[in-house]
């Protein structure tokens, strides 16, 4: 069955009078229908622009440079402006980080519901405020067919961002790009959300890219991970298998360096050392290379490609692909101390 | 602290007015709506009964104050010398409100602040400044809480100049050796903050809040705005420091897990008030009352397996607005274990043994597991 989404070679770039900052250099991954695919990366590893370059709405001074953006066969870098309008909101639909901002402040919530209903499948005014009803019952709204009259600012954070939903899947995509969904709600907010999403993506089947800097949201919501790390994307393996066998040591890395709630305390927590390395002055090689404990020599000037290795997990049915010349797992001893310090 | 010192502080000075008497039926019960400070010599700072109510005013001309915004509405706690208290809850709760207030960066509207067995509460001008030399802040956001118009050194070197300390030579000196001492090259100082990464300005912030020698730190969010893998660098930086410096810090965050890793003690607030506080363990394997069950059953946890197992307490609605809390216990509307006697009278910070708190009528159930959650 081919993926519902496939992204070849992606490679999105911005000019800046001080250089070309590759923000995604080289990225093809595939979202299956109805899977969950998580994106796992710190801020300037290129997540967002990779959803962003999916939907085309990446803004001067960036531009997708190069790759192939297939969503059900047909290239969307390809399409013309009027067809690409088709596919947003319709096909693949965004979920915007910041409830705050992302709804326009001076329409109310049923109009704004109501706009991709009219435009993307025809219905009349009336119609699609009677849908926006729905909808709005659909994410948990009470008295929704009072609050489709309301403007944003009467809602709060959480319910703002059920509206956010509800906008999504007015036009039942068959895509969802979340885009740090709950980073801005607070932690049970964040839970009410993420078990409401879990709900509706069983009732509809759609598929989802969950795109988030916290591990524990994407250990508990993704079929399968990728971790990025400065435009890459550096592991991909299901969530299971990331978690329980992770093999680039970025990623084993991060693990080790957040406490978790449901283990001992640890004496002291071990951070990855160092910070990110400059996008406009990336090394030859190996992008985390500074910050490894596990470099091999190579790694200073080859560039290592995506690879397979075997998953354990599930008895190597999965696939576990990572981009790092040594053969390491968690808990082996460090190489060789890391060169950079803080 | 032990019941010992709170029955002990329960002396009034003479003329204060004496508060209504406790429950006498629960053995172990000790509540510190006293106005009294902790008589116990280990306790940096005591807070009692602190409110801090911001005026709502309407009119143009004629202003008149409707309301009142009610972000922290009589909490008390001690800070022990040496300790790192954690102070948990969700935005809007008053914990950020609680540390500035500490600090007089807003004047209390209500209660008492001890600072070193001395009443600091209200105190202005020279006294205030006096008092700010040994107690400072490290700040959310490392982006904004640094002048971008200053360099590194004169940001650093700046609580040293207003508290007039040293010539310029010492304080250029001592710049250099924060530096070092935060983890950065003692050559940074002539750079600007843009310069820098986010984890590198934080450690600037917490030079700058070392450099009057302060003995207690509020650190409010101090990595919530930090990338993950930097997180842990700037959280065992405040821990060395503290056990070199014999620091004492009130920790203000949302993130449980951090706050865990980095507390002695931790309180948990909600809606302006404190509802459980206990030492780290005891408030993470037994927590006593449901809003903090809530709370720490809706953090995530990085382990899909652990994930699966786990049963989550989804809590219903939004917290309410602090304008109007809810009568009573403030979590009865949204608490899954809600009674009557809830909606009706408003519990009592107690003690229920080895000096955990909590403010719930069904404590010791919530704690025992006997009244279940889920």
């Amino acid at each position: 069955m081919a993926p519902l989404l496939e992204v070849r070679n992606l490679k999105t770039q911005f000019k800046s009078k001080d250089g070309v900052v590759k923000a995604v250099d080289d990225v093809s991954f595939h979202i299956d229908k109805g899977e969950t695919l998580g994106v796992v990366g710190e801020s300037g590893s290129g997540k967002s622009v990779t959803a962003m370059s999916i939907l085309r709405l990446v803004q001067n001074p960036g531009k997708v440079v190069g790759g192939e953006i297939l969503f059900e066969g047909r290239d969307l870098l390809k399409l013309e402006d009027r067809d690409m309008r088709k596919v947003r909101g319709k096909e693949i639909a965004m979920i915007f980080q910041d409830p705050m901002t992302s709804l326009n402040p001076v329409l109310t919530v049923g109009r704004q519901l109501s706009e991709p209903l009219i435009t993307h499948l025809g219905l009349t005014k009336t119609q699609a405020l009677k849908e926006s009803v729905d909808l709005l019952k659909m994410v948990g709204i009470p008295n929704a067919a009072e609050r489709v009259r309301s403007y944003p600012h009467h809602f709060s954070g959480g319910m703002r961002q059920r509206v956010m939903i509800a906008m999504s899947l007015a036009c039942r995509p068959k895509l969802i790009i979340a885009d740090e969904p709950t980073t801005a709600l607070d932690v049970t907010i964040q839970a009410q959300i993420l078990e409401l999403l879990e709900k509706l993506q069983a009732e509809t089947g759609t598929a989802v890219m969950l795109i988030t800097h916290a591990l524990g949201v994407v250990a508990g919501m993704a079929d399968r991970i990728n971790v990025m790390y400065a435009g890459h994307i550096v592991e991909t393996a299901t969530a299971d298998e990331l978690f329980a066998n992770p093999r680039h040591p970025y990623t084993m890395g991060l693990l080790k360096s957040i406490p978790r709630l449901d283990e001992a305390r640890r004496g002291r927590l071990e951070p990855i050392k160092g910070s990110p390395p400059d996008l406009l002055d990336l090394p030859k090689g190996c992008p985390f290379v500074s910050r490894c404990e596990y470099a091999l020599p190579q790694a200073e000037t080859i560039r290592p490609e995506l690879r397979q290795v075997p998953a354990e997990a599930d008895g190597g049915r999965s696939e576990h692909w990572i981009a790092c010349h040594s053969e390491v797992k968690m808990g082996d001893p460090p190489v060789h101390e890391a060169q950079e310090v803080a | 602290m032990s019941e010992n010192n709170l029955n002990g502080s329960r002396g009034r000075k003479p003329g204060e007015k004496s508060k209504p008497s406790i429950d006498i039926n629960r053995q172990a019960t000790a509540v510190m709506d006293d106005l009294a400070p902790s008589a116990d010599p280990n306790v940096l700072l005591s807070v009692r009964n602190l409110q801090q109510h911001f005026p709502i005013n309407q009119g143009i001309i004629f202003q008149r104050q409707v309301g009142a915004v009610r972000a922290v509405d009589g909490i008390s706690f001690d800070v022990r010398k040496g300790e790192t208290l954690g102070l948990v809850g969700e935005s809007g709760c008053g914990k950020s409100t609680t540390g500035r207030t500490i600090l007089h960066l807003s004047r209390p509207t209500g209660g008492k602040i001890y600072f070193e067995g001395k009443d600091i509460t209200g105190i202005r001008g020279q006294e205030l400044k006096r008092v700010r030399r040994n107690m400072t802040m490290i700040f959310q956001d490392p982006y904004a809480s640094l002048n971008p118009r200053l360099t590194v050194q004169n940001i650093v070197a700046e609580p040293m100049v207003i508290h007039g300390m040293g010539t310029a030579k010492e304080r250029y000196e001592k710049v250099q050796e924060l530096l070092e001492l935060v983890g950065l090259s003692r050559h940074y100082g002539t750079r600007y903050p843009h310069e820098f990464s986010g984890g590198q300005r934080q450690r600037v912030g917490i030079a700058r809040a070392l450099a009057a020698s302060p003995s207690f730190i509020v650190a409010d969010e101090p990595v919530s705005a930090l990338d993950v893998s930097i997180q842990a660098q700037v959280v065992n930086l405040m821990e060395d420091l503290q056990s070199r410096l014999n620091l004492t810090y009130l920790f203000v965050a949302h993130d449980l897990s951090v706050v865990r890793h980095i507390s002695d003690r931790v309180a948990v607030m909600y809606l302006g008030k404190i509802v459980e506080l206990a030492d780290r363990d005891v408030i993470y394997t037994t927590p006593a009352h449901p809003y903090t069950r809530a709370l720490l059953s809706a953090v995530p946890i990085p382990d899909p397996r652990a994930e699966k197992q786990r049963k989550r307490i989804i809590l219903a609605g939004d917290v309410p607005s602090p304008i109007n809390p809810p009568p009573a216990c403030r979590f009865h509307t949204r608490c899954p274990l809600a009674q009557q006697i809830c909606r009706e009278e408003a519990p009592e910070f107690r003690d229920i043994g080895g000096g955990h708190f909590s403010a719930c009528h069904f404590a010791e159930d919530v704690a025992s597991g006997k009244l279940s959650m889920v």
